[in-house]
């Protein structure tokens, strides 16, 4: 009997232990990115002649490189993130990783007329993989004699482009303080609406998964589309019946369902593998659905990822 | 050895009891006091700090400042503090409505008079409420008090007593 | 007699009640004032005096100075025409409002302006309770507050418009004296703008380092073709007059005249405008102690009212008075708020229990008492006596000059002439006793009495005395009192009336204001 209770607690512990140990999901990455509003306001911009277009887009690395005000925010950000244990991804560091990128050229890859084009942004995102990006303008205001701090500081989920929290606001007018201290107010006043805001998006992700949008499609030259049958049931059926198997509590939505394409968007991945100790991102969760496919209708199919919430699988051939 | 056990078991069972019921009026006094009373941001703090003008009440002036400081906090852990044209509001660091009540002895101990609240609490008002901000009301004094709430502190004491998870837990 | 003297008594400490039963709401706010001096120059002879009397006129450390480029108005009107609305639409059709404006933001002739003076005044009237509310914020803004203080700028216009030469002549005696007599105004006008109109010139007319020459020049168009009206807010009148002697000739008690028409201005401005009157916190009581002192013009005597706030049934805010205090040692605190700024002290005079927190506003009165009694024995059957608070100390003790007159009707009519000095003691709030001593001259009364032959009617006394009194209500005293007189030098006609020096008894009323 004693024996027995002992083996009991043993294995209660060890499974608690190892539920402790595998239940820790990846900790998010975070990145504070230059609002493209602020970068053309300053003059950080790169420009260029789109096919007669005229297009402007940010520049970071100069951003970083010149505007001390925009360092000095990210250093009272980075700070105050550090005490809540979620250091800030750096910008500048990830910008040098992008640039040893010998396939980066911020100008071309930004128009070379694909349907996934990346632009520079998503680039950078791509090579840091931030899972929430930090979209910070703020301008200096003149009152008369005195100037405040005008901020808009929106924490944006990098999978599905929504807003966790938007942080709109004005400081202290004053006319003899330095500017410096004017900026870590701004930082503060909106530091714990900002925290809360992640909070809530951590909570909704454990509890209801990570979102991202899923398009499957199929290349002209694809003998099969969703509507072939196997069984009794079409593809796209099959497919959503993968999903609803393979999303957190079955949530989704199907955006669109044609014969050669389907958008799911408000999909719900868990956020991690099944091993429960790998990050699952879009791209990784979309593997499984081509992998899905492949083994149903025998077409390959191609991966592909915009940012990191996107995903677009493409069925016949890589 | 059953005897024991069943002295033991009862004890278990009542120590709870008995903790639960401590000074009940007491408790309904401190639950009371936090029915109804103003709180505003004055402006962006210091590092980790939050500026506030909270009212209080009591019998005495020094009672209605005690309740006061009392208020400031309860505000940052439970309600949150609207903000003003220069200042951002500031969420309650409890976002769980049922976190007092799940929590009633450790926030008993923790609201006690001379107790753990006034770590987290600094008076910024020059002497006693003044003026406008200390009024005659049916039964005692109404003050408004300037405070400085360690904010930072105040939530990674919570975080660490575990009322509230930290944002990094799960991670 | 008795009766009048018991209606007198009682309606006295019914107004006196009434006072303090009245509740309002009082705004507990007090800033700096600023004022801009002016006066009337009706173009006539008297005009230099009075340019005189006005260059001597000080507002004291308790206001900033708007210094105009101007210093008078002119007007085609006689003296004595000149009337509060006449001044204002003066001051209003040469935009004096807009000389304010640009003074406070020291705009010069390209239109460019700065705030320099605007932080400073901004600092300087903070208090204790600003700089630690701003230490624990993370931008201290205590400089930037200069706002509100814009809008209590004053502009205030003396206007003496009445002073005449009047010649006296004795009939008995046939003698002429001269006597010129002056009154002078002081308007007093605000200017009449809101915060709306600070924001539009910040906005709109504040021209910034950076804007182009085009932004720059239609900032400057539309500052220049801005109106800035005054408004009034008080008219106050005071009253002089100066004898010509041999000391004092004709342009001496001429300009004499003047210049004390202008005397009380000042004190009766500051009664009339609820702005310019000091509200500051009691900080301690045993003793009473405050955050304010020379910067705030503060002096020895000068009387505050105590108020506390209260939420009547209906949740709104009302104030109530509670006594009265008076200055005793003032504090130097001419500097910036520090945390630390050292208080003046206070002795309470009447009312209830005072307490930390308390509203304290400044009500200045004359100093002076007045009282009327009757003896019972002594020198005079009725007297009245009027005194002047000249000084209090720490603990209540308090100087009194006094002079008082008396009637004594015996055989003869008798009257008296004296001055004196009494040193009040408090015993408790309600309770003062106060020796003083005296002299004075008695006169009776003769029919047919030559003006050279008064001497001979009259007598040179010498009282010392106590009087012990009671303050039921203030400004209220009923008191009682004691003394002995004596008289001596009396002329060789004077008769001593029985019983009218040596030991007295009188009994009386004095009324503070």
């Amino acid at each position: 009997m004693k024996k027995h209770l002992i083996k009991t607690l043993l294995i209660v512990m060890a499974v608690g232990l190892t539920s402790v140990g595998f239940g820790q999901a990846k900790k998010p990455k975070l990145m504070v990115v230059p609002a493209d509003a602020w970068c053309i306001r300053n003059g950080f911009v790169l420009e260029f002649d789109n096919m007669g277009t005229y297009e402007q887009i940010p520049n970071y690395k100069a951003a970083m490189q010149y505007s001390s005000d925009m360092r000095a925010m990210i250093a009272s950000m980075g700070d105050f993130m550090q005490k809540e244990d979620f250091p800030i991804e750096s910008l500048e560091q990830a910008l040098k990783n992008v640039e040893s990128d010998a396939g980066f050229d911020m100008v071309s890859t930004s128009k070379s007329g694909s349907m996934l084009a990346e632009s520079p942004k998503d680039k950078l995102l791509l090579q840091a993989k931030p899972d929430i990006i930090l979209d910070l303008d703020f301008e200096e205001v003149k009152i008369g004699p005195r100037t405040a701090i005008k901020f808009n500081m929106q924490a944006i989920d990098a999978y599905t482009g929504k807003i966790i929290s938007g942080n709109v606001g004005q400081g202290t007018p004053s006319s003899s303080i330095d500017k410096t201290i004017q900026l870590q107010e701004a930082v503060l006043s909106f530091k714990d609406n900002f925290l809360s805001g992640l909070m809530n998006h951590f909570n909704s992700l454990f509890k209801d998964g990570r979102e991202i949008v899923v398009e499957v499609t199929r290349w002209d030259n694809c003998d099969i589309d969703f509507e072939e049958e196997y069984g009794d049931t079409e593809l796209g059926e099959l497919i959503e019946q993968w999903m609803t198997d393979n999303t957190v509590s079955g949530r989704f939505s199907t955006q669109m369902a044609t014969e050669n394409r389907m958008k799911f968007d408000q999909v719900r991945i868990p956020l991690y593998k099944n091993d429960g100790r790998t990050a699952l991102d879009a791209r990784g969760w979309g593997r499984g659905l081509a992998k899905y496919i492949k083994n149903t209708t025998g077409q390959e199919c191609k991966v592909q990822s915009r940012g990191l919430g996107l995903v677009r699988i493409t069925m016949g051939g890589k | 050895m059953k005897k024991l056990m069943t002295t033991l078991l009862v004890v278990m069972m009542i120590i709870p009891i008995a903790s639960e019921a401590q000074n009940p009026s007491k408790r309904r006094k401190l639950f009371n006091n936090w029915n109804n009373y103003e709180v505003s941001t004055v402006q962006v703090g210091q590092d980790g700090t939050k500026l506030l003008k909270v009212w209080g009440f009591g019998k005495k002036v020094d009672r209605a400042v005690t309740q006061a400081k009392k208020n400031a906090v309860h505000a940052c852990i439970f309600r949150g503090i609207p903000g003003n044209e220069t200042s951002m509001s500031t969420p309650a660091i409890c976002k769980d409505p049922n976190a007092l009540e799940s929590n009633l002895d450790y926030f008993y101990d923790f609201f006690e008079t001379g107790s753990t609240y006034l770590q987290f609490v600094n008076l910024t008002t020059d002497g006693v409420p003044s003026g406008q901000d200390r009024r005659k009301v049916d039964g005692g004094y109404k003050v408004a008090i300037y405070v400085q709430v360690m904010y930072d502190n105040l939530k990674d004491r919570l975080e660490t007593d575990g009322i509230v998870r930290k944002l990094n837990s799960g991670f | 007699m008795n009766n009048k003297f018991f209606y007198t008594f009682a309606l006295l400490i019914f107004v006196s009640a009434s006072a303090f039963a009245q509740s309002k709401t009082l705004d507990d706010s007090y800033n700096r004032n600023s004022v801009s001096k002016l006066w009337i120059s009706f173009g006539d002879n008297f005009d230099n005096t009075v340019k005189n009397a006005y260059a001597n006129f000080s507002f004291g450390e308790k206001y900033d100075y708007n210094d105009l480029d101007v210093t008078a108005i002119t007007t085609q009107t006689n003296r004595g025409d000149a009337t509060v609305s006449n001044v204002l639409d003066i001051l209003n059709n040469q935009n004096f409002g807009k000389s304010i404006v640009s003074y406070w933001f020291n705009r010069n002739s390209e239109g460019m302006m700065n705030d320099e003076m605007m932080r400073q005044r901004s600092l300087y009237n903070v208090n204790d309770e600003d700089v630690m509310i701003a230490a624990a914020a993370k931008v201290s803004n205590l400089a930037d507050r200069s706002d509100a203080l814009i809008r209590q700028s004053y502009i205030v216009v003396f206007n003496t418009n009445e002073i005449k030469r009047e010649q006296l002549k004795d009939p008995k005696t046939g003698k002429v004296s001269v006597l010129w007599q002056a009154k002078s105004d002081a308007y007093v006008y605000q200017i009449d703008i809101d915060s709306t109109f600070i924001e539009d010139l910040y906005m709109n007319m504040w021209i910034q380092d950076d804007d182009t020459p085009e932004v720059k020049a239609a900032k400057k168009q539309l500052y220049d073709s801005l109106q800035v009206n005054m408004k009034t807010v008080a008219s106050v009148s005071g009253h002089g007059a100066s004898t010509v002697s041999e000391k004092n000739p004709e342009e001496s008690a001429k300009q004499s005249a003047v210049s004390s028409s202008f005397e009380a201005l000042l004190f009766k401005m500051e009664n009339a405008i609820p702005d310019w009157q000091v509200k500051v916190a009691i900080h301690d009581v045993h003793p009473i102690r405050s955050k304010i002192g020379t910067k705030e013009n503060l002096k020895n005597t000068d009387r505050y009212r105590v108020y506390y706030y209260f939420e009547d049934k209906n949740g709104h805010l009302k104030t109530r008075p509670k006594g009265y205090i008076r200055a005793t040692t003032i504090a130097d605190n001419e500097s910036i708020a520090s945390g630390e700024t050292p208080m003046s002290r206070f002795y309470q005079i009447s009312g209830g229990r005072l307490e930390p927190g308390m509203l304290m506003v400044e009500k200045k009165d004359r100093r002076m008492g007045i009282s009327a009694g009757v003896k019972y024995h002594g020198a005079n059957s009725f007297f009245i006596d009027l005194d002047f608070l000249m000084h209090i100390n720490d603990l209540g003790f308090c100087s009194y000059p006094f002079a008082s007159i008396g009637f004594d009707q015996r055989e003869e009519f008798y009257a008296n002439l004296a001055i004196g000095y009494g040193h009040g003691i408090p015993l408790t709030r309600l309770f003062e006793l106060m020796p003083f001593a005296g002299f004075g001259i008695d006169y009776m009364a003769h029919e047919n009495v030559d003006e050279d032959k008064i001497a001979q009617y009259t007598a040179f006394f010498a009282e010392a005395g106590a009087r012990f009194s009671i303050q039921p209500v203030y400004p209220i005293r009923v008191f009682v009192q004691a003394d002995y007189s004596l008289n001596f030098l009396e002329g060789i006609h004077y008769e001593t009336g029985e019983n009218r020096f040596g030991v007295g008894l009188s009994i009386g009323l004095r009324y503070a204001f």
